[in-house]
């Protein structure tokens, strides 16, 4: 279906996610980091959730990790999804410990699949995370959807 | 080892309420829990100055809280609770109530869950369901906690040799089972073949693996054993509970639940073993949980829940009746009332008072709790034993 209203993705998070969009807005996936026990932590929150230091860096990530597994929606409460439906997401364990929900391409691999997450800023100017198959790294650059996703927006 | 939890047995759970549920409504949540507490009054006939405890879940009685409740509802009590668990709650709202009464903190506790269901109420529960999923799963377009449990329903598959066909057969069982439940708002016959070829919604879910989100209220007395006995009221008591927040938090996707941890704890409790459970209740948000909660309750190994569905046939007249109202499945979620729906269903079927099909001989019900999709799984398993109090 041909997109024709001007809906944006979801926009609405907490404030702890900021450093998250600011390294996205330059081309890096970071994640907190716990300087105390060095646990690699998503979503992100006040405090680290193994020893409750409060020490907590955005920290560069690699993004490699498993496609565990994938859904193709079909349905969705927001207009810009629901205009572009079906719509294929999946869950990702990154190797550096935590699992991460992203957008995947139309032609995304069968899990479990070697993937690589990245993180872009989408059209409501916001952090989102995309997994693309290792061995198919132009995965990205040739979804013209994912790539309208993380344009920016013209209005 | 833990020293031995206390018993129940000087506490009875009586009166299960249900207030029709409806598909959409303009009424508000208030409305609902009004009409459950004058129907627990109506028939236990207390007086409303008699009941000292009140305990509450709601997903929409926002801003208020129980003890706002107390108010609308000229309530005059010395103990309440409100239990934002969802799907948990039936379970959490049982034991926090067994043990005010058991304790003497408060004689009679109204139990009520209640929630509305208007135009974009489910929509605004979910978009910000907790922090984490506002951050880091509604932006990725699902509806809901469907994305999510689409994601453990594929990985389940893939691993652990569930078929479509098999959770079908728990749907296909359940909507049987609806057939003679007056309050499901789902009692059309459906055929593993109608599963099958229903639209999909979030792959590998289809149309009838989601439940229907709707208004309505679940609700039940606690009270002392001897106090319900005077009154003639049938009642069960509780011969084992368990409850279990954010377990296995380092599995890296769902496919495990706190019940195992706590099983053996609870069936000791009970003194029972699981050939003597007669109904299961499981928390039926998806058909992929009912089959964990088979599994973790122990009735199976892991990995054996697809061999276990094609052993059984889940019905009401049949081997392991499975959901004896038809479950959300078929009945419908009204919110955090979803969470209750086993609980009053098994109050009844063990009092022979079943609205619907009535399970022979049914002694003991285990009801099971799941709930809170805060980020990418549900944290909150739990269960409760129950048989005839009288």
């Amino acid at each position: 279906m041909k997109p024709t209203s001007s809906a944006l993705p979801p926009g609405l998070r907490s404030r702890i996610t900021l450093p998250m969009t600011d390294a996205a807005a330059k081309g890096r996936f970071e994640l907190q980091v716990c300087q105390h026990c060095s646990t690699v932590q998503y979503p992100p929150r006040e405090a680290c959730h193994r020893c409750l230091s409060n020490q907590l860096v955005w920290t560069l990530q690699s993004g490699e990790g498993e496609l565990l597994a994938k859904t193709v929606l079909h349905h969705s409460f927001e207009p810009y999804f629901l205009e572009r439906l079906p719509w294929t997401i999946g869950m990702v364990k990154l190797d550096a410990g935590p699992t991460v929900i992203a957008h995947l391409p139309t032609q995304a691999p069968q899990p479990p699949a070697r993937v690589r997450v990245s993180a872009h800023v989408d059209q409501s100017g916001q952090a989102v995370l995309i997994a693309v198959a290792m061995d198919k790294p132009d995965a990205l650059a040739n979804d013209t959807r994912l790539q309208e996703l993380i344009s920016e927006k013209n209005t | 080892m833990n020293r031995a939890r206390k018993g129940y047995d000087e506490v009875a759970v009586a009166v299960p309420v249900t207030i029709p549920y409806v598909r959409f409504t303009p009424h508000s949540t208030h409305w609902f829990v009004a009409r459950a507490l004058a129907e627990l009054l109506q028939q236990s006939g207390l007086d409303k100055s008699a009941v000292d405890g009140f305990c509450f879940a709601s997903f929409t009685s926002g801003p208020d809280n129980a003890v706002a409740l107390t108010q609308h509802l000229g309530l005059n009590v010395r103990w309440v609770d409100h239990i934002p668990m969802g799907g948990m709650s039936g379970v959490v709202a049982l034991r926090r109530a067994l043990r005010a009464v058991q304790s003497g903190d408060a004689s009679v506790v109204a139990c009520i869950a209640a929630d509305t269901h208007q135009p974009d109420s489910f929509r605004s529960i979910v978009t910000r369901f907790s922090q984490f999923s506002q951050d880091a799963v509604y932006p990725y377009g699902a509806a809901g906690a469907n994305g999510s449990f689409a994601l453990i329903t594929d990985y389940y598959m893939r691993n652990f040799g569930v078929r479509a066909e098999d959770f079908g057969k728990l749907c296909v069982a359940q909507r049987d089972n609806a057939r003679q439940f007056p309050h499901a708002l789902l009692r059309k016959p459906l055929t593993l073949e109608e599963y099958l070829k229903a639209r999909p919604v979030a792959e590998p879910l289809r149309l009838f693996d989601c439940v229907m989100p709707c208004a309505g209220a679940e609700a039940w007395l606690v009270m002392r054993r001897r106090r319900a006995s005077d009154m003639g009221l049938p009642h069960v008591v509780v011969l084992g509970t368990m409850e279990r927040h954010n377990a296995f938090a380092d599995d890296a996707i769902q496919s495990r639940g706190g019940w195992i941890l706590d099983r053996d704890e609870l069936f000791a409790q009970a003194g029972l073993r699981h050939d003597q459970i007669d109904l299961l209740q499981t928390y039926d948000d998806y058909p992929v949980m009912s089959v964990i909660q088979i599994e973790d309750l122990g009735f199976c190994g892991k990995g054996e829940g697809a061999e276990f569905i094609r052993s059984h046939t889940f019905t009401t007249d049949g081997s392991f009746p499975l959901n004896t109202s038809g479950g959300q499945l078929s009945v419908g979620q009204a919110g955090a009332a979803g969470g209750w729906l086993g609980m009053t269903d098994a109050i009844r079927q063990i009092t022979g008072t079943a609205l619907g099909a009535q399970v022979a001989d049914a002694r003991h019900a285990l009801v099971s709790g799941f709930g809170m999709m805060i980020y990418d799984r549900g944290l909150c398993s739990g269960a409760a034993i129950l048989t005839k109090g009288s």
